[in-house]
């Protein structure tokens, strides 16, 4: 079964957790959410950049841009409003996860 | 032999050319992700066009990553939207003013207040329009940009005359001042966001 459609709703979480950890940039970022998965998080890798760019417009994360051999590199750390969303993203993220739980787990066996 | 990557930027950067700012930023942010990848890759032992093929194909497809940049907006084209609408705002008030209060008070003022309405119009209608194409029209960022100029003379030369008024006991006209502030503004930040981004839109070009 295909993941990458049910993770992409979640990518904004994701994504904050990660820099809730430490200021990042781009690829540093896709390399946390693959390795803290798993490996199961592999998605496009530029499919991260319009949600970073989303949560700097939501004002989640703020970013700065520096030189890195040669390089325009940006850097996204998380704000307090960022904080207060993550904490409230993880705690509806746990709801859902435990009502579907309860769902799955109490369904009737399939007899075909 | 052609770079992946080089060519990458630019489907990239064209796919985002309605927009340079957000073009610049997303294409160096790209180039910087790439570069990281071939790094990687290059250590896995691969060749550098096998590395840069790598990048692109891990980094996904140009097109639908531009798409979804399409619904963002920068500051200051918002700015120019907002001071657009209040300048088709002050026209149409303009208007009322012509139709309802001219011809009975001052009616050898009606054809000068009707055409500074319509230029009201006309000028906010073509910053609209630049919003949404960009610099890519070298002609509507010409007449974008003098009309910017003109609309900032106009709007200084109001509000000078109305605190010259003030200053000498002259009749005050408060509507003047106002309406010389709000179409000074607008060719203010037209002005700013038309040269900025054509600056930006020939850095961009020059890479």
């Amino acid at each position: 079964m295909k993941r990458e459609p049910m993770l992409a709703g979640q990518i904004d979480l994701m994504v904050l957790a990660v820099v809730a950890r430490k200021p990042s940039h781009g690829y540093d970022i896709i390399k946390a959410l693959r390795v803290a998965s798993g490996g199961h998080v592999d998605l496009a890798e530029g499919t991260l950049y319009p949600s970073l760019y989303r949560l700097e417009q939501a004002g989640y994360l703020a970013s700065a841009a520096e030189t890195v051999s040669g390089r325009s590199r940006r850097t996204y750390r998380l704000t307090p409003a960022g904080r207060a969303a993550l904490r409230d993203r993880r705690r509806a993220w746990g709801d859902l996860v435990a009502s579907v739980n309860a769902v799955i787990r109490g369904a009737a066996p399939d007899h075909g | 032999m052609d770079s992946p990557i080089a060519n990458y930027l630019a489907e990239l950067r064209q796919a985002l050319r309605h927009d340079p700012l957000l073009a610049r930023r997303v294409v160096e942010e790209a180039a910087d992700h790439l570069q990281e990848i071939v790094a990687e890759e290059r250590r896995n032992g691969m060749s550098q066009h096998e590395a840069e093929e790598a990048a692109v194909r891990r980094f996904g497809p140009a097109g639908p990553l531009a798409a979804q940049f399409g619904g963002f907006s920068l500051p200051l084209k918002i700015m120019v939207g907002l001071s657009s609408v209040m300048t088709i705002a002050v026209a149409l008030w303009l208007f009322s003013v012509i139709a309802l209060v001219l011809p009975s008070r001052d009616p050898s003022r009606i054809p000068f207040w009707s055409g500074i309405a319509i230029g009201f119009l006309v000028y906010s209608g073509l910053c609209l329009t630049y919003l949404i194409v960009g610099p890519r029209q070298a002609a509507l960022r010409l007449v974008v940009l003098a009309l910017s100029v003109a609309a900032i003379l106009f709007g200084a030369y109001c509000v000078l005359q109305m605190v010259s008024a003030a200053s000498s006991g002259r009749h005050f006209e408060g509507y003047l001042l106002l309406l010389g502030l709000i179409i000074a503004a607008h060719g203010i930040i037209a002005l700013v966001y038309a040269a900025v981004s054509v600056a930006i839109a020939r850095q961009i070009a020059a890479r």
